[in-house]
């Protein structure tokens, strides 16, 4: 161990070399350390943030640059090795790749593109016209979490035709006014194929992200975590650490004993832990110093004296209680269990109807945690400026909620903070609460009186986790002769890891929302959540709900099986229709779930090729249902659950305010969708400024799929003042009744008199002119009573429900175990889709990431409570290779409720794909796999278990 | 930690940064690519007809696959074999056409391995002489606990904990499972490795260093790699590459095989060399397998030969499952290889 002695001989800052290089065409002069990467220098010395780092490792390529033309990882580059090569980065690229990413759609949050968008150009300036296969091969060194690949290959299809000049991009500059197809019937903008509002940005490396932020004297903050699962904290000594030249604050947790959580019913969770470490990886202590070296030396001096506990680490044992992971609660009460919610709800009789059931299935299934693995490391910088006020700009997806719990932990009225979020870079979910680093840099901001900036390294990512919980399901489930399913029976143990987090939520989110579009007769489950010495768990894309879908999805098929029915046709028989409440009380205002099943019956060819191919290929299909937002808040309020307000200005363009988080899937965009629809300006001309929390209304986050839903109410109902007041104001100066007054895209007319119309810039300063203000409109979306009667009713209630069904080709290899999944055929329902361009790049991204969770990624750890691979090479993320192909149908049940009848797309769709690949594994060798992930040991066990089984004894 | 530490080479810095960045590494570092390269950066032909010295010292008692120490191979001097730089991109070494030409197992290894940029930027002689990438040993929380035997330490923390992708031929005491791929081709060409000073060792030699479980090669340090060399690939040569992993690109394959036949005119199998990576800390050849093809006419027999190809499995408790795949992948590569064009007459 180091020691702590004689810290004066500590340099402050690295020896300093003088660098030319050549970037961009320009040469430049750099002073840096020696031991600098190049990715370092173009981000920190040259300002040339478009190159990302998402895991300075190697295993990514988001930091992808050209050197010499040919791809080059900056972050593993010695930027003194570069000599005179000639490095290209994403700002001084030709635009034209760019913009047939942004044209295809290929841009979710866009942290991953400027490294892709390198290759990509790289493989054409070598290869003019690529296979679909050498695209694959060249980008599968770019990682991308959002868009499962699909869009990517068609952009550089595409900017190959426009290099190529057998399609003109240029023409298609951002003002045409409906982007690249026809509207909906009826509609101005509305389902129109349309760009995303800031993908250009984002494809030319100009969007700017939370790491890309600096402010002058900027420190860098670290902080120093626990390498034991469960330990006593004796003793902090900081001296040594505090001591070191260039540091300029260290805090520990008993600073600020305050306790939080996203939940303000369970506030467990203190910002650095004060009496005890739960999992490896908590957090003891913080630095801000003049770099990232000096603060991890100064970690490293640190002492912290440990008294190691038995950690608990399995379900048994927390169970069973072998140890407390937490004695007392957030109140001082003692504890005498690992039990941290129980939730047990019965609708209906399901023992006497179990009984009375033709065929039963019973079975225990165990769903392996995995994460969200964004490619952007969390990040976040703060500012506590000396007049008393703190900035923070962090990647989080709820800025409101990180507003609240900062307000309460730091012993700040909330009107003093202010919360931005600025560019995300991917985070389905694993964002979408308070994290350490957010409250380190404020305080070490306070404290050492300069802003500070924490980054994750990506193996904190890791630990950081809140991401799926392991659930181990034991189901039983009986169906009548007919199909007809009679009784669903679920109890669920689930593994939270050391903190609350969303965990109540999620105990409910387990059972309440599995009652459709399958309907059940009787249906009973209990789900307990235990503490364990893990990093906690959280909500990820389909929180709380894709592992029980899994169980019940694999049991569908083996009562299918048990009946002699063909899978579709048992889900056929308890399709559930619109209008329809499920057995739990939950009303279901519209479900496509049955045009979701022709339609994946249909294109897969499932009659004829179900149950009839030669051993070791299979089809599976798989259904699910997910919620449109949470119908309550998190927090029990009158007020609205999201706010939007509309500036006109006198150019012709509307301004947007509203706390949404675009966290990739397109927010902003569809935000712009709406207001255009409602005023007849081009999308390209509304502006959307978002999560802001002094600038913007609050909406609660990006979560549980409600931003659509939500915010696009608010949108809808503030766009419509406007255009009401809009349309006042013309019919007043024609001197014509309102409803003469016809609008198109970009004018205004007279329905009655042909030729008279007016542009919308000009109906917009005639508006105001009248009104006698500044033209503003607000709108909101409240809170609409639904959910059952009963305790815990609202808990999964939403106002809308999509629906998904999937057919899945895999091939298994029956010698090695491994399964290749060929096709996914997949209907979404998302009721009206706004921009369908936005609702396939959310399909596909959610099928690439269940696709994922099914067959490689597994968030484990060993009996000390080290994960098993804290790193985006070891723990496997689909690269372009293998991520299938993707076949997405829209299906639009027009929802009641919804804006336009929009519902959700970002979650449900990545429910199916995990039970549809088991099904098929089971039609392609007959073995039916219960535990995930299905990796080639498991798959090999199942086959030979299978052989052993069939073989004379 | 004493007075003036030898500088470490850095080539293509794939895996020495990511070391460092973990702690698993420290001092100073020597650039072998700079402006002007400390190794060769080509690959040349090259005739194998200096008598190789004898090694200074004998390979240090290896139990496993140490082929025959090399003792002058008279080779037919007519025909060229390769040296390949230490500096040679993998990439480069890929798409050269005499590698492709003559030694299509190999130019498939390295055209297979990491990714596109991975592949743009790392280096023949880094690839064979990078660490372990077991998370134990990498990982910084990991590094926080005890040490690991590689780091120092006194035990394997993997044995007791997660080694689902660690060996199934258990070789002790380290059980990470050798990290090259190049390295797993390169023994079935019995190639030999070029030291600075030009000493030259068989590559086995260099592979390994079970005296010392902190090493995963038996290069003292202050030493450098120069390069490679690879025999003349005989007339009707035929080798390929085949490797088994749940993820298409992006990491080290569950378990590799390539395997090279050498034919003769009338169609039978003169000599065969298959070897493995992924099952045990170094690559390891496949004897039982090789001697059951010698003999048979190309193509035959090959399911029964690879059925060997676990003969030395060794697994540890949650590796059981690569047995099935050293068979597998082992067939994978004879069934390419049989396939595959043979060596041309006069190699490019
Ligand atoms: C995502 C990913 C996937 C990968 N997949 C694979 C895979 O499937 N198979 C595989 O084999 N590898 C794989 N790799 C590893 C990669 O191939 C190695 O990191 C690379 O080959 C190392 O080469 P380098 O030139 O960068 O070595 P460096 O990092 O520069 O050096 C590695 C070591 O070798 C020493 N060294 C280098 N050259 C010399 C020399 N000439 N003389 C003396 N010492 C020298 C250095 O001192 C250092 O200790 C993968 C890496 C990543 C990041
Ligand atoms: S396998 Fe090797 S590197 Fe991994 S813990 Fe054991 S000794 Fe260390
Ligand atoms: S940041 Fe360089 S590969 Fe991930
Ligand atoms: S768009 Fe690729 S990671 Fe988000």
């Amino acid at each position: 161990m180091t020691q702590p002695a004689a810290p004066t001989s500590a340099p402050a800052r690295r020896p300093q070399r003088v660098l030319t290089l050549q970037v961009n065409g320009e040469p430049v002069e750099v002073a840096a350390p020696s031991t600098w990467t190049l990715l370092e220098v173009l981000r920190y010395k040259l300002g040339l943030t478009g190159t990302k780092q998402g895991c300075d490792k190697g295993d990514c390529g988001a930091c992808t640059v050209l050197v010499d033309g040919q791809p080059v990882l900056s972050c593993c580059t010695l930027a003194a090795t570069v000599g005179d090569k000639a490095v290209t980065t994403i700002e001084g690229l030709p635009i034209r790749v760019g913009r047939a990413f942004d044209i295809a759609g290929a841009l979710q949050c866009g942290f991953c593109q400027p490294g892709m968008i390198c290759s990509a150009h790289a493989l054409l300036s070598h290869k003019p016209d690529p296979s679909v296969s050498e695209i694959r091969a060249a980008l599968s060194g770019n990682l991308c979490r959002c868009t499962g690949y699909t869009k990517i290959i068609e952009a550089v299809q595409l900017a190959a035709k426009d290099l190529g000049g057998h399609a003109d991009l240029s023409t298609s500059e951002l003002r045409t006014p409906v982007a690249y197809g026809p509207p909906a019937e009826g509609f101005l903008v509305l389902g129109a194929r349309g760009r995303k509002a800031d993908s250009i940005h984002k494809a030319t490396g100009a969007a700017i992200y939370a790491d890309d932020i600096s402010l002058p004297r900027m420190a860098h903050g670290r902080i120093l975590r626990s390498p034991h699962p469960h330990a006593r904290i004796r003793r902090i000594d900081t001296r040594a650490a505090a001591a070191l030249p260039g540091v300029f604050a260290v805090m520990t947790g008993a600073e600020l004993p305050e306790t939080f959580c996203v939940i303000p019913w369970t506030p467990d969770e203190n910002v650095l832990c004060i009496d005890k470490v739960r999992y490896v990886g908590d957090g003891v202590a913080a630095v801000a110093a003049i770099d990232e070296e000096t603060a991890i030396r100064a970690c490293d001096l640190i002492e912290v004296d440990y008294e190691i506990l038995p950690p608990v680490l399995d379900l048994d044992a927390a169970e069973a209680a072998t140890a407390l992971v937490h004695e007392r609660d957030w109140k001082g009460r003692p504890r005498v269990d690992n039990l941290c919610k129980d939730v047990d709800l019965a609708f209906g009789e399901v023992e006497p109807a179990l009984e009375g059931a033709a065929v039963t299935h019973g079975a225990t299934y165990f769903y392996e945690g995995n994460t969200h693995a964004a490619i952007e490391p969390h990040c976040a910088v703060a500012r506590w400026s000396p007049d008393g006020k703190l900035t923070v700009w962090s990647s989080t997806q709820v800025p409101h909620y990180l507003h609240r719990e900062l307000g309460k932990v730091l012993g700040v009225p909330t009107s003093e903070i202010r919360v931005i979020q600025p560019a995300l870079g991917g985070a389905f979910g694993g964002k979408s609460e308070p994290f350490d680093l957010e409250f380190c840099a404020a305080w070490l901001s306070r404290k050492a009186g300069r802003p500070v900036k924490i980054l994750y390294t990506r193996e904190e990512v890791f630990y950081s986790h809140r991401g799926r919980h392991p659930m181990e399901m034991k189901l039983r489930m009986g169906a009548a002769a007919d199909g007809r399913l009679l009784a669903v029976d679920n109890d669920i143990r689930i593994d939270g890891g050391g903190y609350h987090s969303f965990g109540m939520i999620t105990s409910y989110y387990a059972g309440q929302i599995l009652t459709g579009p399958v309907r059940m007769d009787h249906y009973h489950f209990r789900a307990r959540r235990f503490y364990t010495n893990k990093p906690c768990c959280g909500p990820k894309r389909g929180h709380g709900s894709v592992q029980p879908r899994f169980a019940f999805e694999c049991g569908l098929d083996e009562l299918a099986e048990k009946l002699g029915m063909d899978p579709m046709d048992i889900r056929r028989k308890n399709a559930m229709g619109s209008g329809e409440r499920t057995v739990n009380g939950q009303l279901v205002p519209s479900t496509g779930l049955a045009a979701c099943l022709d339609a994946v019956e249909k294109a897969s060819g499932w009659k004829g090729r179900w149950g009839q191919q030669p051993r070791g290929r299979g089809l599976g299909v798989a259904c699910s249902m997910y919620i449109s937002g949470t119908a309550y808040p998190i927090y029990p309020n009158e007020m609205p659950q999201s706010g939007v307000q509309l500036l006109a200005d006198r150019s012709g363009r509307i301004t947007v305010l509203c706390g949404a988080s675009d966290i990739g899937q397109g927010s902003d965009g569809m935000l712009a969708y709406v207001v255009a629809e409602e005023t007849g300006i081009l999308p390209d001309d509304v502006a959307v400024h978002s999560a802001d929390t002094e600038l913007t209304p609050v909406d609660l986050g990006a979560y549980s799929s409600r931003v659509t839903y939500m915010v696009g109410t608010a949108a809808q109902e503030a766009a419509r003042a406007m255009g009401a007041e809009m349309r006042a104001a013309l019919a007043a100066h024609w001197e014509i009744p309102a409803d003469q007054v016809g609008k198109s895209l970009g004018f205004w007319f007279d329905k009655a008199e042909s030729g008279r119309q007016m542009d919308t810039k000009a109906v917009l300063q005639l508006a105001e002119a009248r009104a006698g203000t500044p033209l503003a409109a607000s709108g909101g979306y409240r809170t609409r009573k639904v959910g059952g009667a009963y305790r815990g009713g609202t808990i999964g209630a939403s106002p809308a429900y999509s629906t998904t069904a999937h057919v899945v080709e895999v091939e298994v290899d029956v010698e090695t175990g491994i399964v290749k999944v060929l096709n996914v055929w997949v209907a979404h329902d998302c009721g009206r889709a706004i921009n369908p361009v936005l609702v396939e790049g959310q399909v596909e991204g959610s099928v690439y990431m269940g696709y994922a969770e099914a067959l490689m990624e597994a968030q484990t750890f060993d009996e000390r409570g080290l994960h098993s691979g804290p790193n985006l090479l070891d723990y496997r993320i689909p690269t372009s290779i293998e991520t299938p192909a993707i076949f997405t149908k829209i299906i639009e049940t027009i929802d009641p409720g919804g804006p336009y009848g929009a519902k959700e797309a970002g979650e449900g769709p990545l429910h199916p794909i995990i039970p549809a690949i088991a099904n098929a594994i089971w039609d392609a060798v007959g073995v039916r796999l219960r535990t995930l992930p299905f990796t080639p040991d498991r798959v090999l066990a199942a086959i030979r278990a299978q052989g052993a089984a069939a073989a004379p004894a | 930690m004493s007075a003036a530490p030898t500088p470490t080479p850095r080539a293509g810095g794939t895996d020495l940064m990511d070391r460092r960045r973990h702690g698993r590494h420290s001092g100073p570092l020597l650039d072998l690519l700079g402006v002007a390269p400390a190794v060769p950066v080509e690959i040349t032909p090259w005739a194998p007809v200096l008598p190789a010295p004898a090694p200074a010292t004998p390979a240090a008692g290896g139990p496993a696959g140490s082929a025959p120490v090399a003792a002058a191979p008279p080779a037919p001097p007519a025909r060229m074999g390769l040296r390949i730089g230490a500096g040679v991109r993998i990439d480069a070494l890929a798409h050269h056409p005499a590698v492709r030409a003559g030694f299509g197992g190999l130019a498939a290894a390295a055209g297979g391995l990491g990714t596109p940029q991975i592949r743009a930027q790392a280096t023949v002689g880094g690839n064979l002489l990078q660490e372990v990438r077991c998370p134990y040993f990498r990982e910084g929380l990991a590094a926080g606990h005890t040490p690991c035997l590689k780091a120092g330490g006194a035990a394997c923390h993997a044995r007791g904990g997660d080694h689902l992708f660690h060996a199934c031929v258990d070789l002790g005491p380290c059980v990470a499972p050798h990290p090259s791929t190049l390295a797993a081709a390169l023994l079935c060409w019995d190639a030999e490795v070029e030291l600075d000073g030009d000493e030259v060792w068989p590559l086995a030699r260099l592979l390994g260093a079970e005296a010392d479980p902190r090493r995963t090669h038996a290069l003292p340090a202050g030493r450098l790699l120069r390069a490679v060399r690879l025999p003349a690939a005989a007339p009707g040569d035929r080798s390929a590459y085949a490797r088994a992993a749940n993820r298409g690109r992006s990491e080290w394959p569950l378990v590799e095989a390539c395997a090279r036949l050498s034919v003769d005119p009338d169609g039978k199998v003169r000599a065969a060399a298959v070897a493995l990576g992924g099952v045990a800390n170094r690559p390891i050849r496949l004897p039982e397998v090789e001697a059951a093809l010698v003999g048979r006419p190309l193509g035959a027999g090959l399911a029964e030969a690879a059925a060997r190809a676990d003969a030395a499995a060794r697994p540890l408790p949650m590796t059981g499952y690569k047995r099935g795949l050293m068979v597998g992948c082992a067939l994978d590569a004879l069934e390419r290889a049989a396939a595959a064009p043979p060596a041309p007459e006069q190699p490019a």
